[in-house]
């Protein structure tokens, strides 16, 4: 119930998140990283909307949630193709626009 | 009450950070999912059940079981673990510190009302959803959905 | 009887004739020939009437229209404008007459002369007769200074192709450039003269500023500076030194061109603009004094050249420069009739001298003398008008050379400085002891060699142009009294100032008459005595022989300097400011090298940036910056 502590958990899952999406090697571990930052925002919005009793924050929790599933669905549909036409998943191999 | 808020607070932050550090890529999304759950409890503690619900339903139960999938079908070989090392751990650990501290100091300064004032009903979703002017933004989005999966389809389809 | 049109058909009527060649007939050559001879004999016919009637004069015809309307407004051009036009009066009037006799002479010369040139070719040669024929008689009439400046050069555009006219012998393409060159040089500075005149005063026109000539004369250095850069023009055109050197090798062109443009007329434009400008020049002591200090010397110098020409027109060449100088010191010793009247009776007898030459050329297919001899009984026509053009040019009465030859000596000896008129007085003797040379060896004797023994009088044409430029030799000298009549509204004179009286008449004509006859003796009957006076004084006789070695000087000057200018120029723009345009690639090039290398293709570099870009906002709207 404390809010404010919320609001520095959310923070906290969000620096997570970015560390994790900018030093994973493998391309899934970005992913998954990118989830909890997702997931941080959503938690975000679900504080905000408590704190200002608007219902529009929540909306935008469950927007978020089916946004969030349809691009993690693409993602992984990408990096399926990426591993059967490159054999790997670590994203710093796939360097083509390098230069 | 507050003392299992506590608990999941603690709990969802332990597996955030055991998410991002682990090397097995699996235990990663094992944590992921923990970490979805804890959060979707979270929305529990805040009032909102039916978010709190569809969270747990969608992300534990949907995406936490579609990385497993990817996870599994990505794979080089069967015998060896998968490896998610890490890459520049300190650099980027430095830069994620600081982002930290930025958003923290920036956080310090938001006004919060105090508790009392809040105690309201809060479980106002599904009629907002299905009584109200949102209910075409939904039936968008589950065309969204669909052009998402039919998307996943084209893309990865051996053929 | 509008004289305003009969002066503007004499001048485009040749034009004409120059397009009608140049378009249609240049295939046909006698076509041509006949075309340009009917142009410039009309343009004779009429400056002839317009001589007659020369009285109605008095008030100059001006015609005008607006060729650079600056400062126009509302339709009305203002003052600063600059006219095209027409101004005739009793100088231009002169001038013109002189030059169409000339060139009609020469044009009929031209017949004999020149009719061994293939079809194509004497078209050509006529075509750029009758534009030479219009710009002079452009010259001639213009109104305006800058006009004038435009004819001045399409004069020597003519000068440059006719003396050129053989293209395929490289010394005659070399002469027409370093013809065109030198001249070029003079006229830099009278292109910046006029510029000056403009920019300070506002005012081209010629008849406004010899009518009022205040109008220069209360600014002093300004005035005197503007005054002698468009007098650099003349030093050019009419050879004088140092600017001299490109005459003596026009003599390549054919020899009626040597005749009309490098004797009569062209050579003259220098002495006609002082003339025609000659109210303002008098009005600057200083600028007069440069004239004729320059032009005595400048006819004493060539002539001591002319003594040492084996070749007959270089010898001629010589004397032109030598006689040119003569007027110039005439005008500038104050007297513009002096100066004018000597270019009248000078054009004349220079011409019949270059034709009769061409006649002794034509006879033994030699330009050397020293092929000649013996000329006076195988060709008694050229050599009796040749002697008769000698003594003009001598200066012996009662032919025409005489009278105007006094006038400057009587002039230059009323001067205040006595240098021009010493320099003269002994050019007189020079002058006479090189033509009597000249005609000693060529005419006189018996023949040299062979083809002086099978030697001839021209045909026809040349025999007509002959004997109609020596009647005037003769005769001109005797409209002395008119023709200074005609000039005093210009500039104040009385004939025959005597102030030495017949003293100086008499002291000249002895000088000419010494050198004559001593000429004579020596060549005629002394050879050998030329010969030791080679070898005695060979270090003279070659400096003089090598002209003084201003030729070599010029050359060295164009190679070293201009040339020099040249490559270091290339060596500029090659090195430094593509050098510059080189290195900005070059620095361009290697930062863009050295930013690709964030461009790693990894995706999580990427992101590293995005964030980094964003925590440098929000420190910065933290900051409130």
């Amino acid at each position: 119930m404390e809010l404010k502590p919320l609001f520095y958990l959310s923070i906290f899952l969000f620096s997570l998140g970015l560390y994790g999406a900018l030093s994973r090697r493998n391309a899934l571990g970005i992913l998954i990283a990118l989830e909890l930052i997702f997931n941080s925002a959503n938690l975000n919005f679900g504080i905000f909307s408590k704190v200002w009793a608007n219902p529009l924050g929540v909306m935008t929790i469950i927007f978020g949630i089916a946004l969030t599933a349809a691009e993690l669905v693409l993602g992984f549909a990408i990096v399926i193709l990426l591993f059967r036409l490159r054999k790997t998943s670590n994203a710093d191999e796939v360097s083509i626009l390098k230069g | 009450m507050k003392f299992i808020f506590w608990i999941i607070f603690v709990i969802t932050g332990i597996s955030g950070l055991m998410t991002v550090t682990t090397k097995d890529l699996f235990r990663s999304a094992l944590y992921l999912g923990v970490t979805l759950l804890g959060t979707g409890l979270l929305y529990l503690f805040l009032g909102f059940d039916f978010v709190g619900w569809v969270q747990v339903l969608v992300y534990v139960g949907g995406v936490v079981l579609l990385i497993i999938f990817t996870i599994m079908l990505a794979r080089e070989s069967v015998m060896k673990p998968i490896v998610n090392t890490v890459r520049n751990p300190f650099i980027n650990g430095l830069f994620a510190l600081l982002i930290f501290l930025l958003l923290m100091l920036v956080a310090k300064n938001i006004y919060f009302v105090p508790e009392e004032e809040l105690e309201k009903d809060y479980n106002f979703l599904p009629s907002l959803i299905f009584q109200s002017k949102y209910v075409l933004s939904f039936e968008v989005l589950s065309v969204l959905l669909l052009i998402a999966f039919i998307g996943a389809i084209l893309i990865a389809r051996r053929d | 009887m509008d004289l305003g049109i009969f002066a503007f058909i004499a001048w485009w009527a040749p034009f004409i004739s120059f397009l009608i060649i140049g378009i249609f007939t240049r295939r046909y050559g006698k076509l041509s020939a006949v075309l340009s001879i009917t142009a410039i004999g009309v343009s004779l016919i009429l400056s002839i009437l317009i001589l007659l009637n020369i009285n109605e004069l008095k008030s100059p015809v001006l015609k005008e229209i607006v060729w650079l309307p600056y400062g126009t407004e509302k339709g009305i051009a203002s003052k600063n404008s600059i006219f095209f036009g027409l101004f005739l009066d009793n100088l231009s009037a002169i001038m013109l007459f002189i030059v169409a006799l000339v060139a009609f002479s020469v044009q009929v010369y031209s017949i004999g002369y020149m009719g061994e040139e293939k079809p194509p070719s004497l078209g050509r040669y006529y075509a750029y007769h009758s534009l030479f024929a219009f710009s002079m008689i452009g010259l001639t009439l213009s109104k305006n200074i800058l006009e004038m400046f435009v004819f001045w050069e399409l004069v020597g555009v003519c000068s440059y192709l006719l003396i050129g006219f053989y293209y395929y012998k490289p010394e005659a393409a070399r002469a027409a450039l370093k013809a065109f060159w030198i001249t070029k040089l003079g006229d830099v500075g009278f292109i910046t003269g006029i510029l000056v005149l403009y920019f300070q005063f506002g005012n081209l026109d010629i008849y406004e500023l010899i009518n009022n000539p205040e109008l220069l004369k209360g600014t002093g250095i300004l005035g005197s500076l503007i005054l002698l850069l468009l007098f650099c023009g003349a030093v050019g055109k009419s050879a004088q030194f140092p600017l001299h050197i490109w005459l003596p090798d026009a003599m390549e062109g054919p020899t009626p061109v040597s005749a009309l443009i490098h004797a009569a007329t062209m050579v003259a434009a220098g002495v006609y603009m002082v003339s025609r400008l000659f109210p303002i020049f008098s009005e600057f002591k200083e600028v007069m004094f440069v004239i004729a200090l320059l032009g005595s010397f400048t006819a004493f110098f060539s002539a001591t050249m002319a003594l040492v020409q084996e070749d007959i027109k270089r010898v001629l060449a010589y004397s032109t420069i030598s006689q040119l100088g003569y007027m110039m010191a005439g005008l500038g010793a104050g007297s513009l009739f002096a100066g004018f009247f000597h270019l009248f009776t000078h054009a004349y007898f220079k011409a019949l001298l270059f034709l009769g030459a061409g006649a002794a050329i034509h006879a033994v297919h030699s330009n050397s003398i020293w092929d000649m001899g013996g000329l006076f009984k195988k060709a008694p026509i050229t050599a009796i008008t040749f002697g008769i053009a000698t003594l003009a040019l001598a200066g012996i009465p009662p032919f025409a050379g005489f009278f105007s030859k006094e006038e400057i000596l009587f002039a230059t000896y009323a001067y205040q400085n006595k240098i021009p008129f010493i320099l003269l007085l002994i050019t007189v003797f020079l002058t006479a002891f090189y033509m009597g040379r000249a005609y000693t060896v060529a005419f006189l004797g018996k023949p040299r060699n062979e083809r002086a023994e099978h030697a001839h009088d021209p045909d026809l044409s040349m025999k007509f142009s002959l004997v109609l430029l020596a009647i005037f030799s003769i005769f001109a000298g005797f409209y002395a009294e008119k023709i200074s009549h005609l000039l005093n509204y210009l500039a104040e004179h009385k004939l025959h100032d005597h102030a030495g009286g017949i003293n100086l008449t008499f002291l000249s004509l002895s000088f000419a008459l010494i050198g004559l006859f001593s000429s004579y003796y020596i060549y005629a009957k002394a050879p050998q005595f030329t010969e030791n006076v080679k070898k005695r004084f060979s270090f003279v006789y070659t400096t003089i022989k090598r002209r003084y070695y201003i030729d070599d000087i010029f050359e060295g000057i164009y190679r070293k300097i201009l040339l020099g200018l040249s490559v270091f120029s290339g060596w500029w723009d090659r090195h430094i400011v593509d050098g510059l345009v080189n290195w900005v690639i070059y620095t361009t090039g290697r930062i863009g090298r050295t930013l690709r290398v964030i461009q790693t293709g990894v995706i999580q570099d990427y992101l590293f940036y995005i964030v980094l870009g964003s925590i440098v906002l929000i420190v910065i709207i933290l900051r409130g910056f």
